[in-house]
């Protein structure tokens, strides 16, 4: 696995070369190597597939047109995050919030299957998955959100998402304790013995 | 630790504390029963985000976005054979029968204002908005000015130069050091820029000597420290750029 891991980003830096100097077969490499990471994050963070799709394409343009700027010295995936990031942030904060969705507006058998802890292998369609997330996460402020989804969702560590949102370690944790709390008291009610 | 730092900070994982502070942490856990109760509490919904975030939705098929993206891509870049752009403002050239030096100065003054509006579309600006033009020309350019040139085609240039060229007033207006633009874009800055400099060779002696500033920014090659270079040296490069402005367009 690690070998597989090691090949994948000797692979990616290649691609990566060939795309500087215009290589269009290496970027769709490059595309099809990555297009699923920066879809995982745009969709947790949107709750929604077409959007995510939407913010996928333009920030891989985004890659090809400023692929002069990148230092090979940081991770290909936290810079390309932080242009998804980018594009998520530009869109949340355009949306009009819809009625933000609360857990009690989430379908029971999706909250039993949150709730009830007796079915981790639960698979999720992305319709689903979508509404969960929503539910959770729909009520905090855009910062809060990606910096959850970040950290707890995307599973990064705090240093990596203060690099991708260019801001102080201190407050990534300030953002995750305020939205932590603020999802604790959410789910209370469904969670009570 | 006390209880109300205890409450604070149990919403940060392990990994997160600094390790004094975490065995401080599990010091008040383990010797307050409140708090402890608090914590295996707040476990609860922690495991629940845990199992969201090993919900992974089904990606796009990686093909088609592949595809999807290599088509928005080319759509944007510049067609092949596009010296017709400057095959055309040649042609416009002949047509208006116009000398190097005229030419000279008409592409400048569609300089100018493109220049300005590479930032802004409209509204008044001071001679600053020259310099943020120009680094932002410097630092676009440095990624690939095909990608800028993305969109433009003859007659974006032809357009813009008749306008100057006949007279047309909403194009921009000069009030001292400021200038209104009405419209441009980008696109149409850098390319002619690109064209500016392909004929400024053929500008005459007296042209050079009656405006160093300017030729030396037309002929300078487009490496950004020697733009930067000029852009600091820019109060002399207006003066000249606004004695090219005809009078009649300046408002007052």
């Amino acid at each position: 696995m690690e070998r597989a891991t090691s090949l994948q980003t000797q692979n990616a830096a290649e691609n990566l070369e060939r795309c500087r100097r215009g290589d269009l077969s290496a970027f769709r490499s490059l595309v099809e190597e990555f297009q699923g990471y920066a879809f995982t994050l745009a969709f947790r963070v949107l709750c929604n597939e077409e959007e995510a799709k939407d913010v996928v394409q333009e920030s891989f343009i985004r890659v090809w047109s400023n692929i002069s700027r990148y230092d090979p010295a940081v991770k290909f995936t936290t810079w390309m995050y932080s242009i998804v990031i980018h594009l998520c942030y530009d869109s949340l904060r355009s949306k009009k919030r819809r009625g933000a969705a609360g857990l009690g507006d989430l379908d029971p058998s999706l909250l039993s299957s949150l709730s009830a802890g007796d079915n981790p292998e639960r698979l999720y369609s992305n319709k689903e998955l979508a509404a969960v997330i929503a539910a959770l996460t729909e009520k905090l402020p855009p910062k809060q959100k990606i910096v959850f989804v970040l950290r707890d969702l995307q599973e990064l560590s705090v240093h990596e998402v203060s690099d991708i949102l260019h801001i102080s370690q201190g407050s990534v944790k300030a953002n995750l304790v305020y939205a932590r709390k603020f999802l604790r008291e959410q789910l209370t009610p469904f969670i009570a013995d | 630790m006390n209880c109300a730092a205890f409450r604070r900070e149990m919403y940060l994982r392990e990994e997160e504390f600094e390790p004094a502070r975490w065995k401080e942490f599990q010091r008040h856990r383990s010797s307050c029963a409140e708090c402890s109760l608090e914590y295996r509490n707040l476990e609860k919904a922690t495991e629940i985000l845990a199992r969201t975030s090993k919900a992974i939705p089904l990606p796009p098929d990686p093909a088609k976005m592949a595809t999807a993206v290599i088509i928005e891509l080319e759509k944007s870049m510049p067609a092949a054979g596009s010296t017709k752009v400057f095959e055309a403002f040649d042609a416009f050239v002949g047509w208006l029968g116009l000398s190097g030096v005229k030419v000279g100065i008409v592409s400048l003054l569609v300089f100018i204002c493109a220049s300005f509006a590479v930032e802004y579309t409209s509204g008044y600006f001071d001679i600053e908005g020259l310099e943020n033009s120009m680094t932002t020309y410097s630092a676009v350019r440095t990624t690939g000015p095909a990608q800028i040139l993305a969109g433009t085609d003859a007659t974006d240039a032809v357009t813009a130069l008749s306008k100057i060229v006949a007279g047309e007033k909403s194009f921009f207006e000069v009030s001292g050091d400021w200038v209104m633009i009405n419209k441009n874009s980008l696109e149409k800055f850098i390319l002619l820029y690109n064209d500016l400099q392909s004929i400024a060779p053929n500008f005459p002696p007296e042209f050079r000597a009656a405006h160093p500033e300017l030729w030396k920014l037309l002929t300078q090659k487009k490496a950004p420290k020697d733009l930067d270079t000029i852009i600091r040296e820019r109060k002399s490069l207006i003066r000249e750029l606004n004695e090219l402005i005809p009078q009649e367009r300046k408002t007052r």
